[in-house]
């Protein structure tokens, strides 16, 4: 069985188990516990699919990095998630009123690699001469972006600025999140979009994996900072579900690109 | 159709990897740059195609395998 198949079966058993889980609801610290423990899960596989892809690509070139940067991202990523559990487990501290913690500042570490990688990827695409695809389509796609950005600013940058009550540094850091989510975006919708002129060639699966696992990442991070600024995120949220897949996504598209690389 | 047999020797092995649609798109692109066109490729002009194909193909595949791509697009048996 190829390795992307069997981390296939290794996502569909995560995320069953998650919604499993978070369906019957156990009293007690135990839903803490698991929601904390299976992003760092998730991370790790991402992780771990990711390296596949920079180990086997020989050469120190633009592609290399990319990944490299995607990399360290994820990195970053897992130092955040583990550190956030171990606040919220094992220090029993309520992070949501000590912000921003340590966590923090790893999360918003990652985004810059993250934004790097993704843009490289854009860039090489773009010096390889193939076709980005049609105008119409980037016009529709950017009215949809500046309709969510306005969204974005009315229902949840404005609210945080206005707030009399938080403190510069944890308004910086509310704030920091979604505007990064939207830096993020704009290169994984056009990965997202331009693996789709490739149709069924090998060459844009990986692409498409990071790129859809970035979009969810992006996606549950605006809404959780939404509900998370409103008092309405806890435990035990379905919301994590799409944290969850968005890093299992990203490790099955390093591994898809391990496997295209060897098959070439 | 391609009835060019080097295209299609190429078309072929682009095929699974990027799909109809670029694999015919990018032959054409490049064969007009090399001031020829799909119908009338040669033998003579892989080795100014093959390293543009790789050129192309780097973001995905890296230097490596995409000068593998190359070097088996050069070597290509085009016997008909």
């Amino acid at each position: 069985m190829k390795l992307s198949a069997k981390v296939w079966f290794l996502t569909g058993m995560i995320m069953l188990f998650n919604v499993f889980f978070f369906w019957i609801k156990p009293e007690g610290k135990i839903l803490t516990i698991v929601s904390d423990l299976l992003p760092v899960i998730c991370v790790l596989v991402s992780i771990i699919g990711i390296s596949f892809a920079v180990k086997n690509l020989h050469g120190f070139d633009q592609t290399k990095i990319a990944w490299i940067m995607l990399l360290a991202g994820m990195v970053l990523f897992l130092s955040a998630e583990t550190i956030y559990g171990f606040l919220e487990v094992i220090m029993n501290i309520d992070v949501n009123e000590v912000f921003p913690t340590l966590a923090d500042y790893f999360w918003m570490a990652g985004y810059v690699p993250i934004f790097i990688g993704l843009v490289m990827l854009v860039i090489g695409y773009k010096k390889s001469g193939f076709s980005f695809g049609s105008k119409s389509t980037y016009t529709f796609g950017i009215s949809c972006f500046i309709l969510i950005t306005v969204l974005i600013i009315y229902k949840l940058l404005i609210p945080i600025i206005q707030d009399p009550e938080t403190g510069k540094l944890a308004k910086f850091v509310y704030l920091y999140y979604p505007i990064a989510d939207l830096f993020i975006i704009v290169p994984a919708m056009i990965l997202a979009y331009i693996t789709n002129l490739f149709g069924k060639g090998l060459i844009s699966r990986p692409w498409r994996y990071i790129a859809v696992g970035f979009l969810c990442m992006t996606t549950f991070d605006i809404i959780y900072s939404y509900l998370s600024w409103n008092d309405m995120y806890g435990p035990g949220n379905f919301l994590d579900l799409l944290q969850n897949i968005s890093y299992l996504l990203i490790g099955l598209g390093g591994i898809f690109q391990k496997e295209l690389i060897e098959s070439v | 159709m391609t009835i060019n047999y080097i295209a299609v020797k190429i078309e072929s092995f682009l095929l699974p990897l990027i799909g109809e649609l670029l694999t015919a798109a990018t032959l054409k692109v490049q064969c007009d740059k090399i001031g020829t066109s799909v119908e009338k490729l040669t033998p003579m002009h892989l080795p100014e195609l093959a390293p543009r194909i790789e050129q192309a193909l780097v973001i995905f595949l890296g230097s490596d395998r995409s000068k593998r791509v190359s070097k088996q697009i050069l070597e290509m048996n085009i016997s008909q």
